[in-house]
């Protein structure tokens, strides 16, 4: 039985051994052999860099090969396959430049007058982008047709007519409000007429609120009311409650006990901290983080402390849009 | 002949308007609407997908006590219910008039924001209330006085309840006034995510005070 200390003793000695060996083995070597080993590394690192460049440049930047690489369709068999690639013995003698276009394919295999099964066509048009001469086993074959499948089917699932146009109203409604949702640049305001109009139009008393051409967005979501202005049941039933309360408001005071007073004290105190976090400004032509602290503060490096209350806005303090509301913390 | 060709405009934007919504309620509820103080209110979510809470209701610390997680049950037989529920209770009780949403806050909790048809009962008027003030409490709240003097709450009003979130005890402190007074466990429903939780989820809110 081989117990915990004698373990670890063994552990230890076995891994003074790997050291002491590892040192004689670099001890072995006289420090100019060593040099004369690091000058020659260096130079195949060098020439293996050169090589590497080229046919980088050759095989990505070259404008005869630009189109290979240009649509997402194309699949690169060197990259579809990396096993095969990537394997010691390389029986796949993949052509570099060579690619699949599934889009060829995909009207090859979908069009009526193909009688063939659709695997038999995608494993020739894999068997001929390898090349004649590659020597492929019929089971790298299989694996290789049955990725370009998925590929294609994958393709397809995206490209439905009707997936693809509702993607391009939504990105395109997206885009609408997202570009209406982000203000104008200061700069940009001066040089549009119509935009400026629109901004001196904006009631700053109430929620800022974006016309876009099928719906009105409220930024915060908040609707304005004053409270029991209403003649329906429900306010006059709110505002038989009220008056309960008003009159009441002395009797509960003095019943309370003093563990409820405190509990309704700290929350006294918690909406005054809240005020202040709720307070916010609208960014008006010509403000600054600087000129907003100024007139926030009185003191203009108290930008910052704006800057770092609103990080899902700002995302530099030198930057800020009209219309966009800032929290100015306390 | 003109209302005629005016007809597919309107159609177009009716259908217009419920299509264009990314952020809805429910899939099968883009948004939906009730009443607050005799105004009509559309409650929806806010539909820019980059918000964030960033003004009130992130914060993630206060003291406890008082601030403490609330447990999940009031009582065995109040009923916990969620933001669909309380969607659904506008529009089938309280567009009726058999039900009311109770903002359970301070009044200064309530004026600076609330749940649209909301009204408010702060917590310590229930939770301090003597006999008397809670009769005439419930009495506006559908009870009867039979004239043997017992209270008669057949017909009294459904009340789903909440406060400011999981942190907040004001909700519990308001149902524990009202079971004082016997006031049925059937007609409470309890909103324990309460305003933190409506919020979260961008839907609209409203403002009795605003600050400038």
């Amino acid at each position: 039985m081989l117990d915990k200390d004698q373990y670890n003793q063994e552990e230890y000695n076995n891994y003074y051994q790997q050291e002491t060996q590892g040192a004689e083995i670099k001890g072995s070597a006289s420090p100019k052999e060593s040099n004369g080993k690091g000058g020659v590394f260096a130079l195949i690192a060098v020439v293996l860099l050169g090589v590497g460049g080229y046919f980088g440049y050759t095989k990505f930047m070259a404008p005869q090969d630009a189109e290979s690489c240009a649509t997402d369709n194309e699949v690169k068999t060197e990259e579809s396959q990396p096993i095969e690639v990537k394997q010691p013995e390389p029986s796949v003698q993949v052509k570099e430049e060579t690619t699949i276009d599934i889009s060829e394919l995909k009207d090859a295999v979908e069009s009526p007058d193909s009688t063939q099964g659709k695997e038999t066509i995608v494993a020739q048009s894999v068997q001929s982008a390898v090349g004649a001469d590659a020597k492929m086993s019929p089971e790298e074959i299989a694996k290789v047709v049955q990725m370009v499948m998925s590929q294609m089917s994958t393709t397809t699932q995206s490209e439905t007519p009707t997936d693809s146009s509702n993607k391009e109203n939504k990105k395109s409604q997206d885009n609408a409000l997202m570009s209406a949702l982000s203000g104008t640049d200061v700069d940009s305001v001066k040089e549009d007429a119509s935009l400026e109009d629109a901004l001196s139009q904006i009631d700053e008393s109430k929620e800022t609120t974006i016309q876009t051409s099928t719906a009105t967005v409220n930024t915060y979501n908040k609707v304005n009311i004053e409270e029991n202005s209403g003649d329906d049941e429900l306010s006059k039933l709110s505002g038989q409650i009220s008056e309960l309360i008003s009159e009441k408001k002395t009797t509960e005071e003095t019943s309370s006990s003093k563990e409820d007073k405190t509990y309704t004290e700290n929350l006294e105190k918690e909406v005054v901290t809240r005020e202040n976090e709720m307070r916010i400004i609208i960014v008006k032509k010509g403000d600054t983080l600087g000129k907003i602290a100024k007139r926030a503060y009185g003191n203009v490096m108290e930008f910052k402390k704006i800057y770092q209350a609103n990080p899902d806005i700002l995302n530099r303090p030198d930057r800020i849009y009209i219309g966009q509301k800032l929290r100015i913390p306390k | 002949m003109k209302k005629l060709l005016l007809l597919p405009l309107f159609a177009s934007l009716v259908w217009g308007d419920s299509t264009h919504v990314v952020v809805k309620i429910t899939n099968d509820i883009p948004y939906a609407y009730t009443t607050d103080s005799g105004k009509k209110v559309k409650i929806e979510r806010i539909q820019d997908t980059s918000n964030r809470l960033t003004d009130d209701y992130t914060k993630t610390s206060r003291p406890c006590p008082p601030f403490c997680v609330q447990p999940t049950k009031i009582h065995p037989n109040i009923k916990n219910i969620a933001e669909l529920e309380i969607i659904q209770f506008m529009q089938d009780k309280v567009s009726n008039n058999t039900g009311v949403l109770i903002d359970a806050r301070l009044k200064s909790w309530f004026e600076l924001e609330t749940i649209p048809s909301a009204i408010n009962i702060p917590f310590p008027v229930m939770q301090n209330a003597n006999k008397e003030k809670a009769e005439m409490i419930f009495k506006i709240l559908g009870m009867k006085v039979e004239k043997d003097g017992t209270w008669n709450f057949d017909k009294v009003k459904e009340l789903a309840v909440f406060c400011n979130g999981v942190w907040c005890e004001q909700s519990a402190h308001f149902m524990t006034g009202m079971l004082k007074y016997n006031y049925p466990t059937e007609k409470l429903n309890y909103y324990r995510s309460g305003f933190q939780g409506w919020k979260l989820l961008g839907l609209t809110t409203i403002v009795h005070k605003e600050i400038k």
